[in-house]
């Protein structure tokens, strides 16, 4: 039982982070932090409790017009995001999800023109993310796959006003987005124990609210965001398994006081591979490394969009004796 | 296994506290130009951060081809266009869109062509500055939806509509003007068939084609930042042409000219003035009547095909950049007054102090 249960741990361990991929970037349209595109699937049990912490770099130095990559030779952009989750099972189907984020966006403008290009940084907490999580259909032995459903809310904690030297920045350069949204969240996946294998999919929608960007009366609003994922994932190596996503996410244009905003919205679709392995230094823990590669994208205008994204991610669980949707390879 | 997770949390939420607490000031910013930290003389609350300076890259070394090797200009798109001495260039918007400041040399005069697309405004400054040529660039700061510039000599920060600098060792001071006149892309095909353009070989790799705000130009609901001052005796995104005259501001809705050609003479605060447009080539200038040598002209329409836009009573005819074509006083020019084109709102926010300030004259 010992033994099932490690691996068990382990199993959901994998399945969470594998999923933490990151795999869309804030393109000039977002504020804040990717939470949407950057939530675990899986879940926890009762009493269960698992800690996820994510480092995610992304680098947005492409240049898009519509479909076309322009040569960028101006301006060039990152950000990296910490993003701590914290699960706990309060029954055997119902969990809650908290993600908590700390942003750093850098910017570096006038590249052209040689040394004398100007830099700015931003760094604060960014918004946090509450999903409760009903798990549909629990994965057992005998019926391996699993239907978990969630909902929940964004909740605008980081700052969406900062000032550089008393001259407020722009939306894009903000921790935060200052909206509430609320956020669909779905999650499947089918265990094929003859094959190693697991394929999973995984669906989430933001409904954006609004924020008071300059003014009580100003009302800006991002545009609402959809992400579905879908991918298989297995053992490789003894404990070290593999994820490989594709995923589709797309964004409506942000609006102003109704009126749609240029250069905001468009779809994306990447591809993420990840690879996952046992932390060697703690009990019930998980690594992952994991990158990602844009293979399409549409932007409204012209933005700068992804150009690669680079996570690490440790996840540490407590009480895997309760924890659900396990499967023992 | 409780406190197993008490304590890895509190070291995890140590770890964000702590990153939290080095960032309790707010922004972090490297490189920080000394003339953003100078006293403004505009409200500093109305300044936005857009792009970031030179995130538009202005044109530092623009290639210049024959109008009839551009192929990227719908024929109503609007192109910008100067002239000093004999030299004549036209400066497409739909490059303009992109750069907003292409720092040219005109008839080997210094100039630094400004435009905004947010409030549909061109003026064309001296690029001498403090005694030194310079070069202008975007400085990523927007005040009332319109261009603040910066010059690279001194860094001083220069409002485009308001003319002058609003920060910086050149705060208050203004930079000579040259005309600068707008038309469609048709209409100067037709006038300078062999004019020099912007190339679109830029040095930056952009989609010229598609205009880089969306609808804005037509959505009168569009626009990016707080407007102060609002005035709806013309719908916002209005192109129009607003002349300066002790203290006073008149504007002149382009659409409400004929598309024949409309010629106005008039006398503002006791200046004589003659304002002349055609609504289908979206084009108005306007000039001083008033010619060094005492005589006041009286204009008329006139039947020559661009460039030619007015004659005289006398029968000289003139150009749109104000130059006399033929008859008497050919090769003369008439004197530039403080004049240029904006959307409506640009206007109204910038000048309106009234509900009937700006004052709106319907040719």
């Amino acid at each position: 039982m010992r033994n099932f249960s490690k691996k068990a741990v382990l199993t959901t361990l994998f399945g969470l982070c594998g999923f933490v991929l990151n795999l869309q970037a804030q393109t000039c349209s977002c504020a804040g932090a990717p939470l949407v595109s950057s939530q675990s699937g899986g879940t926890v049990g009762k009493g269960a409790f698992l800690i996820g912490y994510t480092f995610d770099y992304k680098n947005i130095s492409d240049l898009y017009s519509g479909s076309e990559e322009l040569i960028n030779n101006t301006v060039e952009r990152n950000t990296s995001t910490s993003l701590l989750e914290l699960h706990y099972g309060i029954s055997e189907r119902v969990a809650v999800t908290t993600t908590l984020t700390y942003v750093n966006k850098f910017r570096e403008t006038g590249l052209h023109l040689g040394n004398s290009s100007q830099k700015l940084r931003t760094t604060g907490v960014g918004d946090a993310m509450v999903l409760v999580k009903y798990n549909v259909h629990p994965q057992t032995v005998f019926e391996q796959y699993q239907v978990i459903f969630g909902a929940g809310v964004k909740a605008p904690l980081g700052e969406s006003s900062m000032r550089n030297n008393g001259f407020l920045l722009n939306a894009d350069m903000q921790p935060g987005t200052g909206a509430w949204d609320g956020v669909l969240w779905l999650y499947s996946s089918k265990t094929f124990p003859g094959m190693n294998t697991e394929l999973f999919m995984m669906n989430s929608f933001r409904y954006s609210g609004t924020n008071e960007r300059f003014s009580s009366d100003d009302r800006y609003r991002f545009g609402n965001e959809f992400v579905t994922s879908a991918g298989a994932g297995g053992s490789i190596f003894r404990d070290i398994s593999y994820r490989m996503a594709f995923r589709y996410r797309t964004a409506a244009s942000d609006t102003r006081n109704s009126a749609n905003m240029p250069d905001t919205g468009g779809r994306w679709l990447s591809a993420s591979p990840a690879l996952i392995s046992p932390f060697p230094f703690l009990e019930n823990a998980s690594v992952q490394l994991s990158g990602n590669i844009p293979l399409y994208q549409y932007v409204e205008g012209t933005q700068p969009s992804i150009s690669y994204t680079l996570s690490a991610s440790l996840f540490i669980g407590f009480g895997g004796e309760k924890l659900v949707g396990i499967t023992d390879f | 296994m409780g406190t197993r997770i008490s304590i890895t949390l509190t070291i995890i939420l140590l770890l964000f506290a702590v990153q939290c607490s080095s960032v309790s000031t707010n922004s972090d910013s490297e490189n920080q130009n000394e003339e953003e930290n100078s006293v403004w003389s505009i409200p500093e609350d109305k300044v936005f951060i857009g792009q970031g300076r030179d995130g538009i890259a202005s044109i530092d070394d623009p290639k210049f081809e024959n109008t009839e090797d551009i192929d990227f200009i719908n024929e109503d798109d609007l192109i910008t266009a100067i002239q000093i001495g004999d030299d004549i260039r036209g400066y497409p918007n739909v490059i303009l869109n992109y750069h907003e400041i292409v720092n040219d040399r005109v008839n080997d005069v210094p100039v630094a062509v400004t435009y905004c697309p947010l409030t549909g405004s061109g003026l064309a400054w001296n690029r001498v500055v403090n005694g030194v040529e310079t070069t202008f660039g975007v400085s990523g700061f927007i005040y009332k939806n319109n261009l603040i510039a910066y010059d690279r000599e001194t860094e001083s920060y220069w409002s485009q509509m308001l003319d002058r600098a609003v920060a910086g060792s050149m705060e208050g001071e203004s930079q000579s003007n040259y005309r600068l006149i707008e038309m469609t892309w048709k209409a100067w095909k037709e006038a300078y068939p062999n004019g020099k353009v912007l190339s679109g070989i830029t040095g930056f790799d952009l989609n010229y084609t598609l205009f880089p705000y969306g609808d804005y130009r037509t959505n009168n609901n569009n626009i990016l930042f707080p407007i102060e001052r609002e005035d709806d005796r013309l719908e916002r995104k209005a192109r129009t042409h607003g002349i300066f005259y002790s203290q006073n501001l008149i504007v002149f809705p382009i659409y409400a000219f004929s598309d024949e050609g409309t010629v106005i003479n008039s006398k503002y605060s006791g200046e004589d003035v003659v304002v002349a447009g055609m609504a289908k080539d979206e084009l108005v200038v306007s000039y001083s009547r008033e010619l060094d040598d005492g005589t006041t002209l009286e204009f008329m329409q006139t039947d020559r095909p661009l460039p030619a836009i007015m004659e005289d009573q006398h029968g000289t005819v003139w150009s749109v950049f104000g130059q006399a074509l033929s008859g008497p006083r050919q090769g003369e020019w008439l004197q530039q007054i403080p004049s240029y084109n904006s959307y409506w709102f640009g206007w109204a926010d910038f000048y309106g102090t009234s509900p009937r300030t700006p004052v709106i004259q319907i040719p």
